[in-house]
This record gives C-alpha cells, structure tokens and sequence, in this order.
C-alpha cells in the first residue's frame, strides 16, 4: 500500500466518522432513549423521546417510541395517540404499522373483542 | 509507518461502520402490563369489604385472611397505575345482590371507586385409598395398606361492586384444592398455597395479565 493510498483511506475512514457523529448530534435524544429503554430505563427514555419531539414535531420514530414507552406504562390512550401520530406521519413505515397492529391486537384481545 | 496509517485507517473505516450500523431499528423484548376487560379508570380505588365466612374451621378465620390477602395483593397490582386500596370491615352486611345498598354506602367515595365483596369457605377431608404396592407384599395388614392425604379446598365467591351506582360489574366463583400428605397441616398454611393462587387468577381477571411483547424502537 502506497502512502498515497494510506491517506486517502485515512481521509475517507474520517469523514465517515465525522458524518456518523455529525448524525448522532442530531438524533442524540433519540438514541439515547432507546438505549436507556434497552437498559429498562423506561421514564428517562420518555423525557429523551419527548425531548427529540421538541427538536422536531414531525419525527414519526420519536412518536413511535413514545407510543412503546406509554404501553410500557399502560397508558393505553396516549399510546394509541402517538401510534395514530407515528403512522400519520409515515404511513408507509412498516415497522411503525407493525407496532401499531400488535399494540391494537393485544388491546382487544384483553378487553375481549380479539377472534 | 505506512502499514500503520493504514491500520489506523481501517480502524476509523470500522469505527464509523458501526457508527452507521446503530441506527438500526432495536426490537426489544419487554414485558407489558396486562390489559384490563374494564374501560380504564373503572378501578382507580378498591375498598375491600368483609368477605363472609359462614362455616370457618375451628382454628381459622378465612374471611379476615382472604380480605388480607386481597387488599395487599390488589396494592401491589395497582402500585403503577396509581390505584388505592382500602379496607371498610363494617360494609359487611351489604349483599352483592342488594344494589341499593352498595350505592348508599359508596356515596361520597371517589370516582372510580369499587367495593370487593364476597364469601370464603375453607374446607379439608380426608382422603384414604388403598395403597397398591403395599399390597403385593401380601394380604394381611390393612391399616399399612391403606394410604391417607388431607385435601384442603378453598372457595372464594368475589365480587366487584361500582360504588357510584350499586351496580355488580364482576362476579365469579373460584375453588382452589390441594393434596396434603401432612394430615395435621395447619389450616392457616393450606389457606396461604390456595388463597395466593386465587389471588393470581382474579387479579388476571381484573387487571389482565402481563406479557412479554416484542416492539420495534426506532433510532432515526
């Protein structure tokens, strides 16, 4: 490998992670609500998922998330609430639907309306 | 010196990689609390009343115990929702039949408030059987061939009573019975096996029971 070509991939290996953090700056609240979910966090995870709807409105994953958190809660109206947001903003998100149907399945199963 | 350049800049290559992979959807796998058969809010307080116990044994008074186990099981139930639990011993002599009675004695209560009403039978017989293996060794002897266990039944009629209208919005027999070898097994210790197991079918009954439920987490 000539020395080039070693500072070319230094370079390119840079300014990806450069962009990568760049991107976690702007998704920091997100992320960091799913990792304190993963970690069974779930009230921080809603102040961070509530925090990256301030940033912005329109993240349909930051509803989504929240929706989970509010099942987690079993707050079933604000669940539903963020799930109907979630997929109004993206409604051809198929993971958003996903969560939505078994959220909507698992209700009516429980309040004996299931098949 | 260039070998390691180029090392360091895989390293970053990777680095950033994995950067890029963890904005992958994160299913996780979590356990959800259980879905009620009742509208949300129905249950916000439940004041557990005296639960009749018309033939108590000798040395036991399962009426009093099963409220204990009630009150204290709902409280841990109800502990996340938000939800009370009281006990009102001197609302006895309201019926689950008499809607009119129960209304009167929930005037005043909060919204959302319900009383838990019932009656409780504790009861034990002796079972006695012929023991088979016993028998091979031959035909005399009948008292060593014969094997007993104490079966110990408890029956609890529950219940759920809207203290704003008088009106029974759950009602339901349980019967739980459990083999004892022990014939001497004290009342009190049978009653807590069998009094824990209704405890979990009614409060599933009343609250749903929880399941572990995949859900996808979103991270952009």
């Amino acid at each position: 490998m000539t020395r080039r070509t070693a500072c070319l991939l230094f370079l390119a290996g840079s300014c990806l992670a450069l962009g990568a953090c760049a991107r976690r700056l702007s998704v920091g609240p997100l992320r960091a609500g799913v990792a304190a979910a993963n970690d069974e966090r779930w009230d921080e995870a809603i102040r961070f998922w509530t925090q990256a709807l301030e940033q912005d409105p329109q993240s349909a994953a930051a509803h989504n998330n929240l929706a989970v958190a509010y099942e987690k809660r079993g707050d079933w109206p604000a669940a539903a609430g963020e799930y109907e947001e979630a997929v109004r903003l993206e409604p051809d998100n198929a993971l958003i639907r996903g969560n939505y149907e078994a959220f909507k399945a698992r209700l009516d199963a429980g309040r004996g309306k299931g098949s | 010196m260039t070998r390691g350049r180029a090392g360091l800049a895989a390293v970053i290559v990777f680095a950033a990689a994995a950067a890029c992979r963890s904005t992958a959807p994160l299913d996780v796998h979590t356990s959800l609390p259980g879905v009620s058969s009742f509208p949300p809010g129905t249950f916000t307080t439940i004041i557990v009343t005296r639960f009749r116990d018309d033939a108590p044994p000798p040395d036991f008074a399962p009426g009093p115990a099963l409220e204990d186990v009630l009150a204290n099981g709902l409280r841990r139930e109800l502990k996340h929702t938000g939800g009370l639990v009281d006990r009102r011993r001197d609302e006895a002599r309201a019926r689950p039949t008499d809607p009119a009675a129960w209304k009167a004695a929930g005037e005043g209560r909060p919204s959302g408030a319900a009383f838990l009403a019932g009656a409780v039978r504790l009861s034990a017989k002796t079972l006695k059987a012929i023991d088979k293996k016993a028998l091979a060794d031959g035909p005399f002897d009948l008292a060593r061939r014969l094997i007993a266990k104490r079966r110990w039944t408890l029956e609890a009629e529950i219940s759920v009573v809207s203290a704003a209208t008088g009106e029974t919005l759950y009602h339901e027999t349980f019967r739980e019975s459990q083999d004892y070898g022990e014939l001497d097994k004290a009342a009190e210790f049978a009653f807590s096996e069998l009094a824990d197991r209704i405890l979990g079918r009614f409060s599933q009954a009343l609250l749903g029971r929880p399941t572990i439920e995949v859900r996808t987490l979103l991270r952009r």
